[in-house]
């Protein structure tokens, strides 16, 4: 197990090599001179154009491309991500700020999924071809093709302007107010929830229908245990494997729908930084938060594989398989 | 039996099986009704983009301050927006955006990730282990994210939300005909061709792509789906096709303003982009259930 985890880790170098390489490209290809928008208006006035140059010179805007890259590569490999232009904050201090609000939102939406998506699938797996089982799947297509922004706003109208129950948009601090902060959270976060509910039902039902079809069921049911006791026990835990790693591979998509989702809500998170800093022209942070997202992304990726591997050892080398 | 037999015999003697299975199963569409449903979609939205001005009744750009935000009516069947402009033409208009930017995208990305999974699996070596892992690097972005980058970078703009869709969608087409090609190589039929001093070039295009039709055709659908969310989504956060260009995802941004005044501005462009990918979805579902039998239920 340990050489396996080892070797994972080892395999990510690279791939976290070009992302950076990718983050760090991209945003040299922007227009405008960096040294000047880190001095904001006053890089236009003649009496700062030495220092401008100075400035130039102290972020290395004179060495090779290459060089540069370098340079940045070890400041964020020590934790310095820089200052933010607009507010001179460290860029670090602003991403943690923000990331509160964001993982609460990720964590709720997957909550609602897996409310949803365990209770549908198994029920659609044991009713397969039924009504129940078609109408679910229907749900499933539909939930697939929704553009989350378009759900949020029939949300907002039906929720907030019509029946006036939950407040349209705004974030309030868990610590502060939690029973307000719940309340904002309900419509963002099944809005976000609601792909993953999809992709979740769809694979837990083809899984479950697999799973039912097995001899080792089969012996369970002709020992006489009870229908439910079958299901929940034998045939659930197998059928679980899938939904832990789906939900590993559909993190992305959802970190991905936190910026939408954010937007439409108004909810102050990672995404909603990112956003503002791309129309703010404000570089630093929008490298940093998304090095961290892609950053972040990996490294879930790597705690679902090794968990698969913990949870199902064929997959593991030097196991036989 | 006999001529079953020997239908069998002339497709594995030319060598291009997966090819005229396909076009057999072609025929067999027209019978899967989620598959007519979908292309009478895809085939409308097709017509409004065009020409919408054939199908539009107005002018998507005439100001008529009289009639701002008006409910939906008999002259305006979706009401009219903010400058008193017919939604229902707006939407039309806006298929126009929409279905260029993902198409053109979806094509950047076969175009290059075709080529790229057929030599990277064909030769392996370093130049896999290289394409391979930037793949690795690119599919570790949410691919909106990765929109917002470029976009960052080069400014909003149509070209630079084709060239994203383009990047997303490369690695996913090249994977698809890597997998394929890694699979055949050791077949018979490919074996039997080298023998024969049949060149790279011949063997890959003659005898391994056409196996790769069937899911690439579902492929390709699956990604438009997805290339018109990001378009949409992009749009709607202000980084697409800048108005009064009318997109789905910018009227929508528009359209947030007004909850309480005007609630049915939301519902016809947001609903476009529902039923268009909630088409392109079930075209490829049904394409994938019957072009290719093994991925039935998956």
């Amino acid at each position: 197990m340990g050489t396996f985890v080892l070797r994972r880790i080892l395999e990510l170098i690279p791939t976290l090599l070009i992302i950076s390489a990718i983050v760090f490209g991209l945003l040299r290809l922007a227009p405008g001179d960096p040294a000047a928008m880190k001095m904001g208006r006053e890089a236009a006035l003649p009496e700062n154009q030495i220092r401008l140059e100075e400035l130039r010179l102290e972020m290395g805007l004179d060495k090779p491309i290459v060089v540069q890259y370098v340079y940045w590569l070890g400041d964020v490999v020590t934790g310095d991500f820089g200052e933010s232009n607009r507010s001179g904050r460290s860029v670090l201090d602003l991403f943690t700020s923000r990331l509160p609000a964001t993982i609460q939102l990720v964590l709720g939406a997957t909550g609602i999924a897996l409310l949803v998506s365990l209770p549908v699938g198994i029920v659609s797996a044991i009713h397969r071809g039924s009504k129940i089982d078609r109408l679910s799947m229907s749900l499933v297509s539909a939930g697939l093709a929704i553009p989350s922004f378009w759900l949020g706003l029939i949300l907002i109208l039906i929720f907030s302007v019509r029946l006036g129950w939950l407040p349209p948009s705004g974030y309030a601090p868990l610590l502060e107010d939690p029973a307000e902060n719940l309340r904002r959270l309900l419509l963002p976060a099944a809005t976000l929830g609601v792909y993953l509910a999809a992709t979740l039902t769809r694979f837990l039902r083809a899984d479950m229908i697999e799973v039912l079809a097995t001899d080792y069921i089969r012996t369970a049911r002709a020992k006489g245990l009870r229908e439910r006791h079958v299901v929940m026990k034998h045939a659930l835990k197998n059928g679980l494997i899938p939904v832990l790693t789906i939900t590993g591979l559909e993190l992305g998509a959802l970190l991905g729908g936190t910026v939408i989702v954010e937007q439409v809500f108004g909810w102050s998170g990672v995404g909603w930084l990112t956003l503002q800093a791309v129309a703010d022209r404000d570089y630093p942070v929008v490298q940093a938060s998304v090095l961290f997202i892609a950053l972040g992304l990996v490294l879930v990726n790597l705690l679902v594989d090794i968990l698969y591997g913990y949870l199902n050892p064929r997959v593991r080398p030097g196991f036989g398989g | 039996m006999a001529q079953a037999v020997s239908e069998h015999h002339k497709l594995t003697e030319s060598g291009l099986p997966g090819m005229r299975l396909a076009i057999n199963r072609i025929r067999d569409l027209g019978r899967n009704p989620q598959i007519t449903i979908s292309t009478i979609v895809v085939g409308v939205a097709l017509i409004c983009a065009l020409v919408p001005g054939w199908v539009a009744p107005y002018d998507p750009n005439k100001i008529d301050p009289i009639n701002m935000l008006q409910a939906p009516s008999w002259q305006h069947p979706f009401g009219t927006d903010e400058y008193g402009r017919d939604i229902l033409t707006r939407v039309i208009h806006g298929s126009r955006v929409e279905l260029a930017v993902s198409v053109a995208g979806v094509v950047l990305a076969f175009a290059i990730g075709v080529p790229l999974g057929l030599i990277s699996g064909w030769r392996g070596g370093l130049v896999d282990s290289i394409t391979m892992r930037f793949q690795d690097a690119l599919l570790a972005f949410p691919s909106i994210l990765f929109a917002i980058l470029v976009v960052a970078a080069l400014g909003a703009s149509q070209s630079s939300i084709i060239l994203t869709i383009g990047v997303i969608f490369i690695p996913r087409f090249a994977r698809l005909v890597r997998g394929t090609v890694l699979f055949l190589k050791e077949e018979e039929f490919v074996q039997a061709s080298l023998a024969c001093g049949a060149d790279d070039r011949r063997i890959l295009m003659r005898h391994i792509l056409p196996n790769a039709f069937a899911p690439l055709m579902v492929q390709v659908t699956l990604a438009l789906a997805v290339a018109i969310l990001i378009e949409a989504g992009l749009s709607y956060l202000g980084l697409g096709v800048q108005p009064p260009t009318p997109t789905w995802g910018n009227m929508l941004q528009q359209a947030q303003a007004y909850p309480v005044q005007a609630p049915w501005y939301v519902l016809a462009p947001g609903a476009c982009i529902f039923v268009i990918v909630l088409a392109m979805n079930m075209l490829g579902d049904g394409l994938r259930d019957s072009l290719d039998p093994r991925m039935r239920g998956l």
